[in-house]
């Protein structure tokens, strides 16, 4: 993703030639032929939905019946319009919600004047910037929205009931998508109000229907390379030190002598005929 | 092509390699059990090809989406109702909103109003069957207790009315007056409010006698009872006037102002003295150095 010109840092990846860059990938990829099919299936299940679903018609209407009668032949005829109207979504859509809203490129032709060139046009959804509360995190979020997501939060009937009924692909947005992940951790944890139980359990009731187990909400809304991440930090465990070691086999052996019952020193060793207490110690001092 | 995706594009295409069957029997379940979002949107650019696609062969497509031409983007547009005026909202009230209605009550309410005040304040909920069964309840409660009950329909909303606003009373300047209910009913009638009689105002005890040079732009306040039930507190602000423009006092402005003085010692009621609300400015949002952005 381009990040938009405020998050912008420069980064030591950016002076890396592009042979290094494909290198690296070649060698990561030698290592870990097949990196998806490590991933849980329900991650797997979303990230190809998001992936490769088609997303709710919202620039365009779906032709219902693709059939029309065509009065100069006299018969019915197929209509040929199987090919969406897709919109394209600006790195500044991922830092808001516009509910699946984009700027749709293409022309505009004048059908009154044929000898006029056809004219490349854009059209912008219109945003706004809006508080949004969710009552699952209790936290009011000031985002930019549409006016589609507006409705669509009330169609649902609360704007975490919009997070969670919609599907991913329709969110069309990385901020979308990591508050569903948190609303539906937060709802697996079963830990909101803690102050209050009463509310607590209304909720939880509440979205009862919408809560998922906790392992499958941890990988709700992850892109691959958290997903990556998260699994890189599951699989590796720290080292113990070896501080901690070896104390435990002294102790280990410690206690065996004494179930031996060689803890005293009374077998006769020259230590025990020390006495740094004595007459010749006196004396020398 | 972005860093990120370079680095990650040949561990995509294996992704991709590794689900194409895991992805075939998914999206068939999905599409039949998605019902969710969709109707259309009022507001949004819906288009329309304006020059059909050309017939393919169904049997022998290409099995991806096929490709198309500059011909084929050329739209035109259907709906663009981005000024249209949204319809409004059916809602459940939690507590008592003077203008709108009481705690408990289905209302309808623009939209704006809605989602700007009343929504994120938690003064409103959304219409669902447990909040019908609320309402129900509440009415079942309120027809025990008639007393509890408003008068009618707008009471709530003229006292709310009547308790905003600054009414200026205009008195003689040179002649001597004692002031009396039907002085505050002519000022009303100016500012396009009608009492029925003068029995609904009820004036502070002690009795005002001017005029004085003093008394100009001084407050006090008024009691105006709405259908013998409910009690407005309306501010009053004495304006003396004449008609001789060289003598004449200071205009008076109509806006209700922050501060205002007394005519004598409680005669503003503490419903009509000014809330100390905290004007919030752009300032105190907490700012967020660059470094301590957190990008997902």
């Amino acid at each position: 993703m381009r990040v938009p010109w405020w998050l912008r840092k420069a980064t030591p990846e950016q002076f890396i030639t592009i042979q290094r860059r494909v290198n690296r990938a070649l060698v990561h990829n030698l290592d870990d032929p097949q990196p998806f099919a490590k991933y849980p299936a329900h991650f797997q299940r979303r990230f190809m939905e998001r992936r490769h679903q088609e997303p709710v018609p919202v620039h365009y209407k779906p032709v219902e019946v693709p059939y029309e009668y065509d009065p100069e032949i006299g018969e019915i005829v197929r209509i040929e319009d199987t090919v969406p109207i897709l919109p394209m979504f600006p790195p500044e859509s991922h830092y808001g919600l516009w509910g699946g809203e984009g700027m749709v490129k293409g022309f505009i032709k004048r059908l009154d004047a044929p000898y006029m060139k056809k004219t490349a046009k854009w059209w912008y959804p219109k945003l706004s910037q809006v508080t949004l509360y969710s009552e699952v995190l209790d936290k009011y979020l000031l985002t930019i929205v549409t006016q589609r997501t507006l409705e669509l939060i009330e169609e649902a009937k609360g704007f975490d009931f919009y997070l969670l009924k919609t599907h991913e692909v329709d969110l069309q947005s990385r901020l979308g998508l990591r508050l569903k992940g948190e609303v539906l951790r937060k709802l697996a944890a079963g830990d909101l109000y803690p102050d209050d139980p009463e509310k607590n359990s209304k909720i939880r009731k509440k979205y009862k229907a919408w809560t998922i187990p906790e392992e499958e909400a941890a990988w709700v809304g992850l892109s691959l390379e958290q997903a990556e991440a998260k699994y890189n930090a599951e699989q590796y465990a720290p080292p113990a030190p070896l501080k901690e070691v070896f104390r435990e086999q002294l102790l280990l052996e410690l206690h065996k002598l004494k179930l031996e019952g060689h803890d005293k020193d009374s077998d006769g060793s020259w230590t025990t005929r020390l006495n740094p207490f004595g007459k010749r110690a006196a004396a020398n001092a | 092509m972005s860093r990120e995706m370079s680095r990650k594009l040949s561990t995509h295409l294996l992704a991709w390699r590794h689900c194409a069957l895991l992805m075939r029997t998914d999206l068939i379940q999905s599409l039949s059990e998605r019902t969710f979002s969709l109707s259309s949107s009022q507001n949004t650019w819906i288009l329309k090809r304006q020059y059909q696609l050309k017939l393919i062969d169904l049997e022998h497509r290409h099995p991806v989406r096929r490709q198309i031409q500059m011909s084929d983007q050329v739209y035109e547009v259907v709906e663009c109702t981005h000024e249209k005026p949204t319809p409004p909202i059916q809602l459940l009230l939690l507590t008592d909103v003077p203008a709108y209605g009481k705690a408990g009550h289905l209302v309808t309410v623009p939209r704006n109003i809605a989602r700007m005040f009343l929504l994120p304040e938690g003064k409103a909920e959304y219409v669902t069957p447990e909040g019908i069964a609320v309402f129900e309840a509440k009415k079942r409660e309120e027809a025990l207790h008639p007393e509890l009950q408003s008068s009618s329909a707008t009471s709530l909303s003229t006292v709310a009315h009547l308790s905003d606003i600054l009414l200026l009373v205009p008195m003689n300047m040179h002649n001597p007056w004692k002031l009396e209910r039907w002085h505050i009913r002519s000022a009303l009638r100016l500012i396009g409010v009608w009492s029925p009689n003068d029995d609904v105002i009820e004036l502070p005890q002690q009795e005002i006698r001017g005029p004085h040079l003093e008394m100009h732009g001084k407050s006090f306040s008024v009691f105006i009872r709405i259908n013998g039930k409910e009690r407005a507190h309306l501010l009053c602000q004495i304006d003396l006037r004449c008609k001789d423009p060289a003598d004449a006092l200071p205009v008076l402005d109509t806006f209700k102002p922050d501060q205002f003085e007394p005519l004598f010692p409680g005669a503003v009621s503490d419903e009509n003295k000014p809330t100390t609300l905290k004007r919030r400015l752009p300032t105190d949002r907490p700012v967020v150095p660059r470094h301590q952005v957190v990008d997902f």
